[in-house]
């Protein structure tokens, strides 16, 4: 990971006039801030928590001008409009003393220019969706072949259009005796749409009842008087009218804007960048000398990058930046940036997932993307479908810059390599045969269906292999850490790895090498001592730091630990066994293979080899899928578990987005 | 050992725990906080919670406050029954709890209204999908004008029994005591008939604890707001035995003053898990009056006291929710969590109708870091 410095930026804002220095013009904050977000590589903390015990310092008061002039901006350009009249945004970084009544002037203008449209446009606006609304009820009312101003002009009898809630109308049974009907024509997932009709008299107690029922009145306008039908194509006519017209203001809004383009995007994206900068002074300290007032800011920037970074400050007389050990500030934990290789870097994105390391900790990016790798190949073995994964892997990453693209190209590849010793090529088994002769090989040298027992067998070696070497990382990790209790005690420490290898070797040696390792010396040493190792750990670790250990109570202390010492036993045989599933999506891709070839050849000659593609694409999609997510279940439990703390925090430089 | 009956619950138990896992966290009721107005709330709970669904159709931009409210506790009754008719344990008595709960609620609803007079207001607040469930005709209830009539509509339940042994001169606290009474005689009758050992005592727990902090509560404000004397505080405590000794819940009822009570409550189970409660001050007796003419307990700490004290419960439903394997135990912690739930979320609609500020509402929310 990136070597990091603790950068301290302390500055005079301002002076006393009777003060015994110079009286220069002190440095502007803006400006500094300005600098550091120019440099691209400013990761800013609170500096409160630095200053915190030197009693006297404050935050600056909130300085909302450029919020509120970004708001009316914001407020008179059309949501539409915004991403286009703030493309490619420059800010002017000099600072300028009008700027603000200069860039609240050219709104001002803007605003008088665009007022009227923009006020058109809203009523517009509103007028469509209100017809929209009539329009949606005499829809629903098209069945009525009577005029509404008929049913309007009953004398005795009102009539209110809307909706009600669902839960309101079953609660309609309740008013059974009051004067009034409610008839829907029609219902969505929450409400019922229709009418109520109520005598004249009943009127205000009723539409009182219907409100508290949270009824929504639909206002149906006066000139709708014939049948719903004809009412409905004149409201289409208006409504065809009105967006004429609104399409006419908006093309005129848009002119204006065009006009004033340039000037607009210079003031809106000074106006935000004056809010950033404005935005980042809460993590700014003030202290209030008698005849100074100082300004702090913390934060940290990769060690590579510090000369450039002070070299920003030169000029400035009355700032000085100092950079000390990133872990000098114990309450500021170190920020993680990953420093990773080529071949890993797309894998970063998996133990982003998981969480980041702390600083001075172990980067697993390069053991993930090898583990990953192989083990997806392995378990995913198709020449032909591997190469297919690997070009799709290399679009989506030209196309979308997604790191997934990158992890599919390489998986790909190794799918492919494993592709070729399984001799499987788009579940053609048969295919690779003259290749294999032509390196000596009578058939191909791997037939997954027949060597059940060396896939399964080798798969649990392999995560065997894998656990080992995941068990030796922590204990460096450990060791480096000056942890020597989980290093030395641990069950993922030395005596975990002198037990786990041990009974290992104990087991499989007689089997494989007719060697018969068990003995009593062996046992005691290799199996029982590292055992008693991990149950004692606290108290030897306490040992070894030459502290003395405090016991809870001796029957608490024994049940605790062999209750734990039971849960890591269990860890090493689920942990290991758990590889077994990397043989089982080998045979799981071979069996579905199989399956499609089945079904080709069972279908007429000219369907087969579209049944091909559709099994192969089937295949390729789920189990792609089923086995990314089976890898990346192994690597985060089982190797993950054995060695890696995520308690890192992420690396965010300061940068300036016009849109954010 | 569990037969296989029982252990075929553990697909309730399942259930249960992935919808809780959909809850509102800590980060949303902070995203709350910061709407501005009751359109903006319901807009940000369509969007981002597990009431999606419920307010689908909703039109946030009109949507009125009682409305929003009274969908989100449909939602959440639905939630429950849906709980429930999983594996057909809405067959089982006990599992009615929440229904008989809420029917209880909906009587009090009534009384109450009775009473101010405004009993036509009454089927406003009812949650509609109740209607189907109840065991009584609610609308027929609900069209009571008299405390009689209301009484003689559930003839054939057991709330007719209760409601007999008053009348309408029985004030509101009383019928409220009694129909809480027999609500908790009930369920402590039906756990113990239901259920065995584990089970039952697990689920005896979580209703001692309700018992314990409603007795703690009112007598807390029957000595700090109203100065009661003793023999109110004892006619105002609900009969049961919670997880409080006898003994000490005689010392807290006969405590001459808050600080007494509060040193005493420092002693017991729960007092025990809030540090520094004896040490509060809390003045005796009195109300005085806010700013705005508002009436509240003497001192501000009352109302963060009694914040902590629905915490532990809801701190006992979550440890129910996340240890326990049976059905009961979690349906009725992850009914207690989903209720608070909503109640924060009515805190926030509340405060933020009434143009209360952030701290001050969030002081009121019981949430797992607050």
């Amino acid at each position: 990971m990136e070597k990091m410095r603790l950068v301290n930026i302390a500055g005079i804002l301002s002076r006393e006039s009777d003060s015994f220095m110079e009286d220069s013009e002190c440095v502007s904050l803006d400006e500094v801030l300005g600098r550091i977000v120019r440099s691209g590589c400013f990761h800013i903390e609170n500096s409160r928590d630095s200053v915190e015990n030197l009693g006297n310092f404050m935050t600056l008061p909130d300085d909302s001008s450029y919020e509120t002039l970004l708001g009316r901006l914001k407020s008179i350009l059309p949501a539409n409009e915004i991403e286009s009249l703030t493309a490619n945004c420059v800010p002017d970084i000099g600072c300028c003393a009008d700027s603000l009544e200069a860039s609240a002037g050219f709104i001002d203008e803007i605003e008088i220019k665009l007022k009227e449209i923009t006020g058109s446009i809203s009523t517009l606006e509103s007028s469509i969706s209100r017809h929209e609304k009539e329009l949606t009820q005499l829809k629903h009312l098209h069945g009525m072949n009577i005029g509404l101003e008929r049913l309007f002009n009953i004398s005795n009898i009102r009539i209110r259009f809307g909706k009600l809630p669902i839960s309101s109308y079953q609660k309609l049974e309740y008013y059974d005796d009051k004067t009034f009907e409610f008839v829907h024509y029609d219902k969505d997932d929450s409400y019922y749409w229709g009418m109520y009709f109520t005598p004249v008299d009943s009127m205000p107690e009723v539409d009182n009842i219907m409100k508290s029922l949270y009824f929504e009145r639909i206002w149906l306008p006066d000139f709708i008087t014939g049948t719903p039908l004809e009412e409905a194509e004149k409201l289409e006519t208006l409504l065809k009218d009105n967006k004429e017209q609104l399409d006419i203001l908006k093309k005129e809004q848009s002119r204006i804007l065009n006009e004033n383009r340039q000037q607009l995007n210079k003031v809106y994206c000074q106006a935000a960048y004056r809010a950033y900068i404005s935005g980042l002074k809460r993590y700014v300290s003030v202290f209030n000398g008698e005849f100074l007032k100082f300004f702090f800011i913390v934060g940290f920037i990769p060690e590579n990058k510090s000369a450039e970074f002070e070299s920003l400050f030169k000029d400035l007389e009355d700032v000085t930046v100092k950079l000390k050990s990133p872990t000098s500030e114990p309450r500021m934990p170190v920020p993680i940036k990953l420093k990773n290789s080529k071949f890993a870097e797309p894998f970063s994105m998996f133990v982003g997932m998981y969480g980041l390391p702390k600083y001075g900790g172990f980067n697993p990016t390069g053991f993930v993307s090898l583990t990953y790798t192989v083990l997806f190949g392995i378990m995913f073995g198709d020449l032909g479908q591997g190469l297919v994964l690997a070009v799709l892997g290399f679009l989506i990453g030209k196309k979308f810059k997604n790191p997934l693209g990158g992890i599919l190209t390489r998986v790909g590849i190794s799918s492919a390599f494993f592709g070729l010793i399984y001799g499987s090529v788009f579940g053609l088994e048969e295919l690779l045969t003259p290749l294999y002769q032509l390196v000596g090989f009578e058939h191909k040298p791997f037939e997954v269906m027949q060597q059940i027992n060396t896939i399964v067998y080798g798969s649990v070696a392999l995560g065997g292999v894998i656990i080992v070497i995941s068990i030796i990382i922590n204990i460096i990790y450990r060791l480096l850490d000056k942890n020597y209790t989980e290093a030395v005690f641990g069950n993922n420490g030395i005596a975990g790895l002198v037990f786990f290898t041990g009974l290992v070797a104990g087991l499989i040696s007689p089997i494989l090498f007719d060697i018969k390792l068990l003995t009593p010396l062996y046992v005691t040493f290799v199996i029982i001592l590292p055992v008693l190792a991990m149950f004692l750990r606290e108290p030897l670790g306490a040992a070894m730091r030459k502290e003395k250990y405090k016991f809870h109570g001796i029957a608490d202390f024994i049940v605790s630990n062999f209750f734990e010492l039971f849960e890591f036993m269990l860890g090493y045989a689920s942990n290991s066994l758990s590889f077994i599933r990397v043989g089982g999506f080998i045979f799981s891709h071979a069996g579905m293979m199989s399956v499609v070839m089945m079904l080709a050849e069972s279908a007429s000659g000219a369907v087969t080899p579209a049944a091909m593609i559709i099994g192969n694409i089937f295949v390729i999609v789920m189990e792609g899928l089923l086995v990314g997510i089976q890898v990346l279940r192994l690597v985060f439990y089982e190797m993950f578990s054995r060695f890696y703390e995520a308690e890192g925090r992420a690396f965010v430089s300061l940068k300036f987005n016009v849109n954010s | 050992m569990k037969t296989l009956a029982e252990l075929s619950l553990n697909a309730t138990v399942a259930k249960i725990r992935a919808v809780y896992g959909k809850r509102i966290l800590n980060e949303q009721y902070r995203d709350m906080l910061g709407c501005k107005n009751v359109c903006d709330i319901a807009e940000y709970l369509k969007r981002n919670t597990h009431y999606a669904q419920a307010l689908a159709g909703l039109d946030t931009l009109t949507v009125h406050r009682g409305l929003l409210e009274e969908i989100l506790q449909n939602c959440v009754l639905e939630m429950y029954y849906g709980f429930c008719a999983f594996q057909e344990l809405n067959k089982k008595p006990f599992y009615r709890f929440h229904i008989v709960w809420l029917e209880i609620v909906q009587i009090l609803n009534m009384i109450l209204r009775l009473k101010a007079n405004t009993a036509g207001d009454y089927i406003v607040s009812l949650p509609a999908s109740l209607l189907h469930m109840a065991s009584f005709d609610i609308v027929s209830a609900a069209r009571a004008k008299t405390f009689k009539e209301l009484s003689d509509s559930l003839k054939g339940t057991d709330y007719y029994t209760v409601l007999s042994k008053l009348d309408s001169h029985s004030d509101f606290t009383q019928c409220e005591r009694n129909l809480r009474t027999y609500y908790l005689n009930w369920l402590m009758n039906t756990a113990k008939e239901s259920f065995t050992d584990g089970v039952r005592d697990e689920l005896l727990l979580q209703i001692k604890t309700q018992v314990d902090l409603i007795n703690i509560i009112n007598a807390y404000r029957l000595k700090s707001v109203f100065n009661a004397d003793v023999k109110t505080v004892k006619e105002n405590m609900l009969p049961f035995d919670g997880r409080i000794s006898k003994r000490k819940s005689d010392e807290l009822v006969n405590a001459q003053s808050v600080s007494v009570f509060l040193k005493v409550l420092s002693e017991t189970v729960y007092g025990k898990q809030l540090p520094g409660i004896a040490q509060l001050n809390i003045t005796d007796g009195g109300m005085s009056a806010g700013e705005n003419g508002e009436i509240f307990p003497a001192s501000a700490q009352s109302v963060e006291f009694e914040r902590q004290l629905y915490k532990l419960r809801y701190n006992l439903a979550r440890r129910a929710l996340e240890f326990s394997t049976h059905a009961a135990v979690s349906l009725h912690a992850v009914t207690y969590l989903f209720e608070t739930e909503l109640k924060n979320i009515t805190r926030i609609i509340e405060g933020i109708r009434y143009g209360k500020s952030v701290s001050y509402i969030e002081k009121m929310l019981i949430t797992s870091d607050g």
